[in-house]
């Protein structure tokens, strides 16, 4: 057989793809059995609420080429669903003897990404008892969803508008829910059932994906446990207010927290305490111990603790709640009504007493922490908040608040000797302000040891460093001080006064910035925490923690709001996840009850009559109920069913709600009323060293506002708002932006005059660009050869301004090549950029009156790939032997490959770019590039028509406006006038 | 009318989007994501198109016997086997289409990129001729930062290293910037002329 | 031309360029077998790097973060920077983070960890924690939230352990302790490490970069936004003779055995060290300074080239004056 081109071409070829098949082959040797993964185990995650399970299995040795393993999970052992993979380099292997999987908390369960029908997976026998992932199909997942608590997340349109009214009934009762498809679900998150029993398995995928077989499956059972115990408590005794103080941290798992409660603990009573501890612990072990064993005793704890409830706070899930908390002591006692609170304390031997902190959860376990003693102190060693408000953000769409507080703050970071003498010194600053202080000044005095002034530098354009000169004897020079002040557009007063030091480090060898100084406060000591709370809540949460050096603080609101429901129910008839139609719309004032309603008026009706009714019950059986206990809960039970139904008939909100006959109206006014109760926040600051020393402002209320008017219906019950309460407006137009405005409508202004002006045929000069002019020749040269043209209109995509620059070129060099009946080639990287080309060409064809010699596929995709679509074009180079080659365009790193190719060819090449990294390469290569504007001028300049002249003109005379205000502006900054510079935006 | 729809279209939601920059409200945003969806609908389409193109090129090549057609039937070969690979085992880690990419693409690239050091040299060869004054001056400055880039610059001169550290940062991040002015002028005027409709050779001639 | 007989300028004039091909191809080959010695200058912003993390030495309470935002394509300039401060790091005792969020990035960011380990007996979890890959969508939630908690923001390592449990996160909180965060990148990557870690928390941010991308940050390290910077193969390269020099300093104890002494930075020992590069043996952590040798040795061809060029330009002119 003689070896052809072609066929030594097609075994190349065939060569390639057989490579192909060696990874599936690999593993066809090897002993299946050696592929199970082996020690797989399920244990309880402690100190959480039961809804944890770490999976553990020893991994495959390296040589096992695993690439990662799989992790299925199941209510039976013979159908497990596939809930997550660990992937795994395949040349490192795994570093531990262990794997872990954690299954805890809300974790994917299904959204619309998921596939629509159950699937086997890879690797089963039909009878195989491994799936992939819950499938769309409501039947296979509907059944699954008592097993896990499952929360559905719907952004709020397809919860009020594309639900369906669905009445389940059953032999006790009829239930009314809402019905929604899953596509009206942006996900639903599972959370494992405490005490369920759970089945797990593990495959492993080696790197070839062939799927291994899976470990005989194991039990799992989540059980509830204690709190996690917090690390950090600390307490504080204000001698003179008097009044105790104290801080913690948040424990990991926080998610079934209920309170957080500080107790006063005795000295004399500690071992008690202790016993009562224990105790505890035991409990908690025999509760496990009992769910595994029922046979096993029931152990109760004897001991009562002995430390009394000083304080107590609601956490408020599942945000970040307080994590500070003070309790005065009045008369030498604490008392609180609303918790039952009442404790003697002896201020003057506060010694004698120890503190401890505690989580109780939902099911009741309670975890303390260490005990601690207070430190004492006054209320002159607190730190001091300065004055803080809040306002709108501007220019957003309205998703921020501005927290902002005190004055302006600039400290040292760095510093570096600029010559070897160690005479010249830079030094690195950075500052913080608000928006109440524009920084003018910044005004650096720097003393040595002996308080004498070596320097001053007036910073009135901050660039973040400043260069001072030492004296000779540098060397000697370790400690300078630095003194730093203000001007601002308002007036910071004379004293605020910053110091810091600059001090030489022996392990740097360089002066190495110390703490700073705010008068007598030591800046880096304190942490502002910000707290916010909306109308929704209970409970102040922490939007953010910042550095004592911060001055401001955005806080995100996010726009949209969702809702959160379980889904417990189902109905496969209709393919709906059934979820509640009711919802809370705010809290009452006093935070005491929460304001519902329900997306059918007609069932908010009915709860009303069906709490009626309840009130009514209770009423008539109170003449029967003896005990005071059964009394004090019948009327508890009145009290509550009474509340609810004043809120639900009276409440201003269910008023206007009620007012309304067009349902969709009255889904509308709630979504709105929902919006602005989650989105209004009140504000306080904390300031603290984190040890308990802190001092809380008040709630922050902005003075000479007037109240909302009642015009707005939405903001009916939200009287307040604008005064504590802060909604972030959506703003309609960016003022930072108005330079670009301005700089728009004059040139726009230009653009219309000039092209006037050349219209009515003013002769408008336009400079000679050799590389335009040049075109026609390189046309021509390539007709005088007989050979192509290549052209390539760039490497970028159509929404690329220099690609429509590069196109408009084409139709100009395709015209001019169908007029001379020269083959015109363009290969094209882009999708889009495809058939803009191909119409480009054609027309130009048309118009050169030679619609016969177009050819489609001379505008041609190659690929996308960067250095692929070089090795293309580079091909047709060599091969076509082009005599002229076009790049107009915007191009990367593959542009010097192309041109290098193009002149190695012998062509002639003209480049345009406005890419400047690549100009340089051009210009080497090609006989002429467009640089720049150039590229963007070509057209116009090749078109020479009035319209195209004019506007190319206005730019000229743009140009020309902005280097005078660059000239202007050097000049005047360096007079220390900045407002030109000012008033330009830094973005 | 077939131009006058088009030209349309482009006029109005190029100056909405125009306003979209200045206005940061809710509306304008959410205007911007429905957009965002859209585009994620077309672009599907046009991968088609382009492998549309891309087979009729070949196929057309191949038919006809044209001059290096063998070319063209590795092309498509290629193109239909790693497409079918990818559709067959998938695209994860491990999978057939992932061992072409790291073993035929990525190294492929990889040597495509690497050319560049010897076409920079060649050209640099060619180019830096002290044709003229300013040839001469680049020709000095491309020694200087050359130089100033590896050990051997501070071994003859300290100067060295500091004068091309002065080049980088002074003169050349002011011609670039000179540039990158003349770049979004030139940028904005084009658009303004496709906002106009002044420019319409994108959609196919100038008229 | 009036001369037929061309001379060697005249010829180099019309050299086919694949000579210049092959010319450049041998000088970067041949120096990367052959290594010779050549001193690498340190720059400030390398220096500057070093200082900072050579100060968290022995601390449980500062450990360093490590970004890999790079995929293999800059694999070659990047990679031995990294190894680099790993070493550093392994080799002074001071804690390591490493983190990435591009997929790309995590085989490199393994082998990294691989080949910096060799040779040192330190463990995962203890001495450095590898929290794995994270996506590009929760990058800057997760750089916000380490302001906070780190073991809040990341939660789990790469090996499925939670942060909590782990010795090396006793003492580290938030970028208080984790004080330098160095990223590597092709991009301008490190800039949202700059807006986010830096302006909001007050964290040091130093960036290693491809030697294209390093022009850009200058003026970050003006402002001192950034603490330090590598700059491409360069950067490595000094990073790599600096942790030789102090770090893995080696001095003779009585018996006269190499006994590793690592010392503290100094200005005055760099200037008159240098590190043999011929010796073969030693050659594994010092792929950048050879890489440079290529380097020097390519620009120096090309600067030869160039010259002779012109002379040959010259030459041809004055003959082509001279026919005139």
């Amino acid at each position: 057989m003689k070896l052809t081109f072609a066929r030594t071409g097609f075994f190349l070829f065939l060569l390639a793809f057989s490579f192909l098949l060696l990874p599936q082959m690999t593993h066809a040797a090897v002993n299946e059995s050696e592929y199970i993964v082996e020690n797989l185990s399920t244990a309880d995650i402690p100190g959480d609420d039961g809804s944890g399970l770490v999976i553990s299995w020893k991994p495959l040795p390296q040589e096992r080429r695993i690439i990662e393993y799989r992790i299925y999970r199941g209510i039976t052992p013979d159908s497990l669903f596939f809930i997550g993979k660990i992937d795994v380099n395949v040349k490192t292997g795994v570093m531990g003897d262990v794997m872990y999987y954690y299954d805890t908390d809300y974790n994917y369960f299904l959204d619309t990404q998921a596939k629509g029908k159950l699937r086997r997976e890879k690797g089963q026998k039909k009878d195989g008892s491994l799936f992939r992932r819950y499938p769309r199909d409501v039947s296979i997942v509907g059944p699954q969803l008592e097993h896990y608590d499952i929360l559905g997340v719907i952004p709020e349109k397809d919860y009020y508008y594309h639900n369906e009214k669905i009445e389940v009934v059953t032999e006790t009762d009829t239930t009314v829910y809402a019905g929604l498809k899953l596509h009206e679900f942006s996900g639903m998150y599972k959370k494992l059932i405490a005490d369920h029993v759970y089945y797990y398995s593990v495959v492993a995928v080696s790197e070839s994906r062939y799927y291994c077989q899976h470990a005989e499956s194991v039990i799992g059972i989540p059980r509830e446990n204690a709190p996690e115990k917090t690390d950090r408590f600390y307490a504080a005794f204000v001698e003179d207010v008097p009044r105790l103080q104290f801080e913690w941290k948040l424990a990991v798992f926080a998610d079934d927290h209920l309170d957080h409660n500080v107790y006063l603990l005795h000295k004399k009573d500690f071992d008690k305490f202790n016993k009562y501890l224990d105790e505890k612990i035991q409990k908690e072990l025999n509760d496990i111990a009992v769910k595994e064993d029922s046979t096993l005793a029931v152990y109760t704890p004897k001991s009562q603790n002995p430390a009394k409830l000083i304080f107590a706070r609601y956490c408020g899930y599942p945000y970040t709640p307080s994590q500070t908390a003070f309790v005065n002591i009045v008369e030498g006692k604490i008392v609180n009504d609303n918790r039952d609170i009442d404790v003697k304390i002896d201020v003057k031997n506060m010694e004698d007493y120890l503190f401890v902190f505690s989580f109780t959860d939902r099911t009741g376990y309670e975890t303390f922490s260490d005990v601690v003693s207070a430190n004492s102190t006054t209320t002159d060693q607190l730190p001091i908040v300065p004055p803080f408000m809040i306002i709108d953000r501007e220019n957003d769409k309205g998703d921020y608040n501005r927290v902002m507080w005190g004055k302006p703050i600039v400290y040292l970071t760095n510093s570096t000797y600029l010559n070897e003498k160690k005479t010249h010194l830079q030094v690195n600053y950075d500052f913080k302000t608000n928006k109440n202080y524009k920084v003018r000044n910044i005004f650096f005095k720097v003393f040595d040891e002996e308080g004498k002034e070596i320097a001053y530098v007036n910073e009135y354009y901050q660039d973040f460093k400043i260069k001072i000169k030492l004296p000779e004897n540098g060397n000697e020079m370790n400690t300078l001080f630095f003194e730093m002040t203000f001007k601002c557009n308002n007036d910071v007063g004379e004293d605020y006064i910053l110091t810091q030091i600059l001090q030489y480090d022996e392990q740097t060898q360089s002066l190495a910035p110390g703490d700073l100084y705010l008068e007598d406060e030591n800046v880096d000591d304190w942490e502002y925490y910000i707290y916010k709370r909306n109308y929704s809540d209970e409970e102040f949460r922490l939007s953010k923690k910042v550095a004592g050096t911060q001055r401001e603080v955005f806080d995100n609101i996010r726009y949209g709001n969702v809702h959160f429901k379980i889904v417990k129910h189902f109905d496969d008839e209709k393919n709906l996840f059934l979820v509640r139609p009711s919802f809370s719309v705010r809290m009452d004032d006093e935070k005491k009850a929460t304001i519902a309603s329900n997306l059918y008026p007609e069932e908010f009706e009915k709860t009303i009559l069906q709490y009626e009714d309840e009130i009514a019950n209770y009423v008539a059986s109170k003449d029967t109920l003896e005990s005071e206990e059964e009394i004090k809960n019948a009327d508890d039970a009145i009290e509550y069913y009474s509340k609810q139904v004043e809120l639900m008939k009276d409440h201003p909100i269910q008023k206007v709600a009620a007012s309304f006959n067009n349902p969709k109206e009255r889904i509308k006014f709630l979504d709105k009323s929902r919006h602005y109760a989650k989105n209004s926040f009140e504000y306080k600051i904390v300031k603290s060293n984190g040890k308990g020393i802190f001092t809380e402002t008040n709630i922050y209320i902005r003075e000479g506002v007037e109240p909302v008017s009642d015009e707005n219906i939405y903001l009916t019950s939200y009287t307040g708002n604008g005064i504590d309460h802060f909604f972030p407006r959506s703003n309609w137009f960016n003022l930072d932006m108005l330079p670009a405005v301005i700089a728009a409508l004059l040139f726009g202004s230009l653009v219309f005059l000039l092209i006037k002006k050349a219209k009515k045929g003013h002769d408008l000069f336009i400079r000679p660009i050799a590389g335009i002019q040049e075109i026609d020749n390189a046309i021509g040269r390539a007709t005088e050869m007989g050979k192509p043209i290549l052209f390539v209109p760039g490497t970028s995509g159509i929404g690329d301004v220099a690609t429509l620059a590069g196109l408009a070129i084409l139709g100009k060099v395709a015209k001019k090549a169908a007029e001379y009946d020269t083959k015109i080639l363009v290969p094209v990287r882009d999708y889009l950029v495809l058939p803009v080309a191909q119409e480009i060409v054609k027309e130009a064809h048309y118009e050169a009156g030679r619609p016969d010699t177009y050819d489609k596929g001379s505008v041609f995709f190659i690929t996308t790939t960067q250095f692929a679509f070089v090795a293309g074009v580079n091909g047709i180079m060599v091969r076509e032997k082009t005599a002229t080659n076009f790049y107009m365009g915007m191009f990367w790193a593959e542009a010097l490959l192309m041109t290098e190719t193009g002149s190695s060819t012998g062509a002639i090449q003209i480049a345009g770019t406005d890419a400047v990294t690549q100009i340089p390469f051009f210009i080497t290569t090609c006989d002429y590039t467009l640089i720049g504007e150039e590229l963007y001028a070509a057209s116009a300049y090749m078109a020479r028509e009035p319209l195209q002249l004019g506007t190319l003109k206005a730019v000229d005379y743009l140009k020309v406006i902005i280097l005078f205000l660059i000239i202007t502006g050097t000049i005047l900054s360096t007079t220390h006038l900045t407002f030109l510079i000012n008033a330009f935006p830094e973005k | 009318m077939k131009r006058q729809i088009p030209l349309l279209i482009v006029i109005i939601l190029g100056f909405i989007f125009v306003i979209h920059v200045f206005v940061p409200h809710k509306a304008s945003a959410d205007f911007y994501d429905w957009y965002q969806t859209w585009i994620k609908a077309i672009s599907p389409f046009m991968v088609l198109l382009g492998i549309m193109s891309l087979f009729m090129v070949h196929s057309t090549k191949i038919k006809r016997k044209v001059p290096n057609w063998q070319y063209s039937v590795i092309t498509l070969a290629s193109l239909i086997g790693t497409g079918a690979v990818g559709f067959i085992w998938g695209t994860q880690a491990g999978t057939p289409f992932m061992w072409l990419f790291k073993n035929v693409q990525m190294p492929m690239g990889a040597t495509m990129f690497s050319l560049l050091a010897f076409y920079i040299a060649s050209a640099a060869y060619k180019a830096f001729r002290a044709r003229s004054a300013e040839a001469t001056v680049l020709l000095i400055a491309a020694i200087i930062v050359m130089l100033g880039q590896v050990p051997i610059g501070i071994k003859i001169s300290k100067l060295i290293p500091e004068t091309s550290n002065w080049i980088l940062n002074v003169p050349n991040l002011a011609a670039k910037r000179g540039i990158a002015m003349g770049v979004g002028l030139g940028m904005t005027a084009t658009s303004l002329k496709i906002l106009l409709g002044i420019e319409r050779t994108y959609m196919g001639g100038g008229k | 031309m009036a001369d037929k007989k061309m001379n060697f300028f005249e010829k180099m004039q019309a050299l086919d360029r694949r000579y210049i091909y092959l010319v450049v191809a041998l000088a970067i080959i041949i120096p990367l077998l052959v290594p010779f010695n050549s001193r690498t200058y340190v720059t400030e912003p390398t220096e500057n790097i070093y200082k900072k993390i050579d100060s968290f030495t022995g601390r449980n309470d500062r450990a360093v973060l490590l970004c890999f935002d790079h995929d293999a394509s800059t694999m070659a300039e990047l990679f031995p920077m990294e190894v680099a401060i790993l070493r550093h790091c392994f080799e002074r005792d001071i804690q390591v983070f490493t983190i990435c969020f591009i997929p790309a990035a995590k085989p490199l960011m393994d082998y990294a960890l691989q080949t910096a380990k060799e040779g040192y007996e330190v463990q995962s979890g203890i001495d450095y924690v590898n929290f794995g890959y994270r996506p590009w969508a929760i990058r800057i939630p997760i750089m916000l939230k380490m302001g906070d908690d780190i073991s809040e923001a990341v939660e789990y390592d790469d090996e499925g352990r939670k942060l909590t449990n782990l010795p090396i996160m006793k003492e580290i909180m938030n970028y208080n302790e984790m004080n330098l965060i160095v990223d590597f990148a092709g991009s301008a990557a490190v800039l949202s490490w700059i807006t986010y870690a830096r302006a909001k928390f007050g964290a040091n941010v130093a960036a290693g970069v491809t030697a294209v991308m390093a022009a850009d940050n200058y003026i970050y390290l003006q402002t001192g936004q950034l603490t330090g910077m590598l700059g491409g193969l360069k950067g490595a390269a000094e990073y790599e003779k600096l942790v030789d020099v102090f770090a893995c300093h080696m001095e003779p104890d009585e018996n006269g055995v190499m006994q590793p002494a690592p010392r503290d930075f100094s200005k005055e020992i760099i200037k008159n060290t240098w590190i043999k590069m011929s010796d073969i043996k030693n050659r594994m952590h010092k792929t950048a300074r050879i890489g440079m040798n290529a380097q020097t040795v390519a620009h120096l061809m090309i600067i030869v080239f160039i010259i002779l060029g012109n002379i040959g330009y010259f030459i041809s002119k004055r003959k082509k004056d001279k026919v005139n």
